[in-house]
């Protein structure tokens, strides 16, 4: 079951969703639905990572199911929970005399039984684009658990057997590289390196979203991020932070940027004040 | 596609059977008339991990050379050479460069090394050797005047982007030459002995800081800010490892609302215990390249501490809280060394006079519910030890722990009297490399 049929269509429908990938971007995200094997993409922050996730789920008309990490997110988080407290009603409404065995068994059926976004995106039927985003702020233990569901689409939950996949999802996995995943992870998935776009190719990215900005501006403002990133800053800028300084001149009704101009509106890239003093010392923006 | 993932492994990377099998069934899957299509798929299956990017590029390139119709045989290249010499070149490469035209950078670098690596010669010099060679001859300071030039009448942002652009492709015009000399060298000789010299991520953390070369500091001040975060997810997890017991009043308590069937368990919260912490740190000559790794380290974590005080000392001591928060990133050693009042003697480190002087002036910087933090390779150039201090500062706080950068068999040896200290602090700590900083900083903000 594929959705795409060749590099060249996924990147044509992914442009349609307004996202504009490379050839290597377009190769991989190709085969991981071709193979049908989980999507590792790793990469500083605001590259773009979590929005391919969610451009191949426009493209492709699935429904995206998201797994956002967090230090401490677990089992019951990811996978699935037991409905307590129903369960707990369900024996004090049945104290009236039914069988133990009965009520044992009925307290761990589907009807109890709390979907987490894993097991959610396994049992659907519809196409599914599974993102399980940040990967990396996850605990350790929790890429054990992944290792199951990524590898053979299936759940095992031990009162119940196991759950496999009706319908393989498309899955991304994204990490900022904060710690390094284990082998065994990576092992299972394609792996994409996303970096900072070319210039040209940023370009494209502006003027596709901005597309009242004058060419001019959007060249400038390019560049001068691009110059941005090569300063040594605690948090460079990410695309989107360049799309929202585009639509930021717009607005001030900006069709070139100055120094000064650039100065007073440098908050839309740059978010530290010690970044900002740095950039516009060595841009010696007005 | 066997040999390819056989020479992969050899060059260091982890290739699994199971990858290789996803790389024939990815080559089946795309068009493999295409060379850059097929380069990514490759990368895809086989790689995961982009410190591995330049020896597969290299190995790619081996095993599936590319067609360069484009580019004349190396024989009329060598005889236009001699008659134009380096000038030809260095237009061509900075026009090229101009025009983001990659294939025309990579002829025009790759006929430079060809040119004036000298590595066809009989012995194989260094790579760095090689390097410089061709740098030499191809003059890159001409090539970024070129680049920079540009119509005067342009504003001040315009140049400043000018030459930002310039810079940054120059940088990788280096970067190109660095891998193009490193393929023929290896070309050269079929050895892997550079690939087993690069510096990898996992052995950056084993390496002793005090006796890094100027190129391995620099990744290092970069490894510092995410050891930072793992350091501080470490110790959120510690901190909320076990929920706690079971409040079985609360827990009762709530259960009146749902007629006595106790739903949701209460648990009692644990109070994570942040510490005050204090650190002096030794900066004179033996270990100062070691003092800003630690410093910045820990006020990178200030959020995991009650509050962080930091004082540097030599033979003087000063506070350098302030300087350390306003600082981005690692800073420089040489900020540190250039506070006044930090020598007040001979320049040598005086642990007594200046742990002495502390108490005396920061009279109530250490309360009974401070840790102190002492950094330094209790080395006393034969001077008295600062015993009493010391012990006092310990009396005073409520623990003192002692990080030593020096590797744990230099410990006791010459004037270092790390054993007369270790008597009274908490625990000594042998921090070397990050990764023991790391493990060390984790233990004393538990």
């Amino acid at each position: 079951m594929t959705a795409f049929s060749a590099v060249a269509d996924v990147r044509e429908r992914l442009a349609v969703t307004g996202y504009l990938a490379d050839e290597s971007i377009a190769t991989t995200a190709f085969l991981a639905d071709r193979l049908g094997k989980p999507l590792l993409v790793e990469g500083p922050a605001g590259v773009g990572k979590t929005e391919l996730a969610k451009a191949v789920a426009t493209a492709t008309g699935a429904d995206l199911v998201r797994l956002q990490c967090y230090e401490g997110l677990d089992e019951a988080r990811a996978l699935y929970e037991w409905n307590y407290k129903k369960q707990l009603l369900r024996i004090q409404a049945s104290r009236d005399g039914s069988a133990w065995e009965q009520v044992h068994d009925d307290v761990f059926g589907e009807e109890f039984l709390l979907d987490r976004p894993l097991l959610a995106a396994i049992r659907r039927s519809q196409p599914t684009v599974l993102l399980i985003d940040e990967v990396d702020k996850a605990d350790v233990e929790m890429e054990g658990l992944l290792l199951e569901v990524l590898s053979d689409f299936q759940v095992t939950i031990p009162e119940l057997g196991t759950i496999a996949a009706v319908r393989r999802p498309f899955v991304v996995l994204t990490s900022n590289a904060s710690r390094e995943l284990s082998e065994a992870l990576k092992r299972r998935c394609l792996y994409l390196h996303m970096d900072y776009p070319a210039p040209q190719r940023e370009r494209e990215i502006v003027l596709a979203r901005v597309p009242e900005a004058a060419e001019r501006l959007v060249d400038q403002v390019v560049r001068t991020v691009a110059a941005l990133r090569g300063l040594d800053l605690r948090k460079a800028p990410s695309i989107a932070e360049t799309i929202d300084w585009a639509r930021a001149l717009v607005a001030l009704g900006r069709d070139e940027l100055d120094g000064g101009t650039a100065r007073g509106t440098l908050g839309v890239v740059l978010k530290h004040a010690a970044d900002q003093e740095r950039a516009a010392g060595a841009l010696s923006l007005g | 596609m066997i040999a390819f993932s056989g020479g992969l492994r050899a060059a260091g990377v982890p290739v699994s059977t199971g990858e290789t099998i996803d790389a024939v069934a990815a080559l089946a899957a795309v068009d493999t008339s295409r060379r850059d299509v097929v380069r990514a798929a490759l990368r895809a299956a086989l790689l995961k991990n982009d410190t591995h990017d330049a020896a597969f590029d290299r190995l790619f390139d081996l095993h599936f050379p590319a067609q360069r119709a484009e580019r004349q045989g190396p024989a009329p290249d060598r005889a236009d050479g001699r008659r134009s010499g380096a000038e030809n070149l260095r237009d061509e490469l900075a026009e090229a460069l101009r025009q983001d035209d990659d294939d025309s950078v990579a002829v025009a670098l790759e006929d430079a090394v060809e040119r004036w690596a000298g590595i066809d010669d009989e012995r194989a010099g260094s790579e760095r050797h090689h390097l410089q060679r061709v740098l030499r001859s191809l003059d890159l300071g001409q090539v970024l005047h070129q680049l920079m030039r540009g119509s005067p009448d342009r504003s001040e942002l315009q140049r400043r982007l000018d030459n930002a652009e310039a810079h940054a492709r120059i940088e990788e015009v280096l970067r190109l030459l660095e891998q193009l000399v490193r393929a023929h060298l290896h070309d050269a000789e079929a050895g892997t002995r550079q690939e087993a010299s690069r510096p990898r991520a996992g052995e950056l953390q084993d390496l002793p800081v005090m006796y890094a070369a100027p190129d391995e500091l620099a990744a290092l001040r970069a490894a510092v800010r995410p050891l930072a975060r793992r350091i501080a997810t470490r110790l959120g997890r510690q901190r909320r490892r076990g929920r706690g017991y079971l409040d079985m009043r609360r827990t009762m308590r709530d259960s009146m609302s749902s007629g006595g069937v106790p739903l949701t368990p209460r648990m009692r919260r644990r109070h994570p215990c942040k510490p005050d912490l204090v650190v002096l740190c030794d900066v004179s000559g033996s270990v100062a390249q070691f003092a800003p790794f630690t410093l910045s380290l820990l006020h990178a974590l200030h959020e995991e501490f009650r509050r962080v005080r930091s004082w540097v000392f030599i033979d003087g001591i000063v506070e350098v809280t302030d300087f350390l928060h306003a600082a981005a990133g690692v800073v420089d050693a040489h900020h540190l060394l250039g506070r006044r009042g930090l020598v007040v003697a001979d320049g040598r480190s005086d642990y007594e006079r200046a742990l002495a002087q502390f108490l005396r002036r920061w009279p109530g910087a250490v309360t009974a519910k401070t840790t102190v933090l002492v950094i330094g390779d209790a080395r006393n150039h034969d001077r008295m030890p600062a015993l009493a201090e010391t012990k006092e500062l310990h009396r005073l706080g409520r623990r003192l722990y002692w990080f030593n950068p020096e590797p744990r068999f230099e410990w006791d040896t010459g004037d270092s009297g790390l054993s007369l200290y270790a008597a009274h602090a908490t625990r000594v700590f042998e921090v070397s490399t990050l990764r023991q900083l790391g493990d060390a900083v984790t233990e004393i903000a538990r």
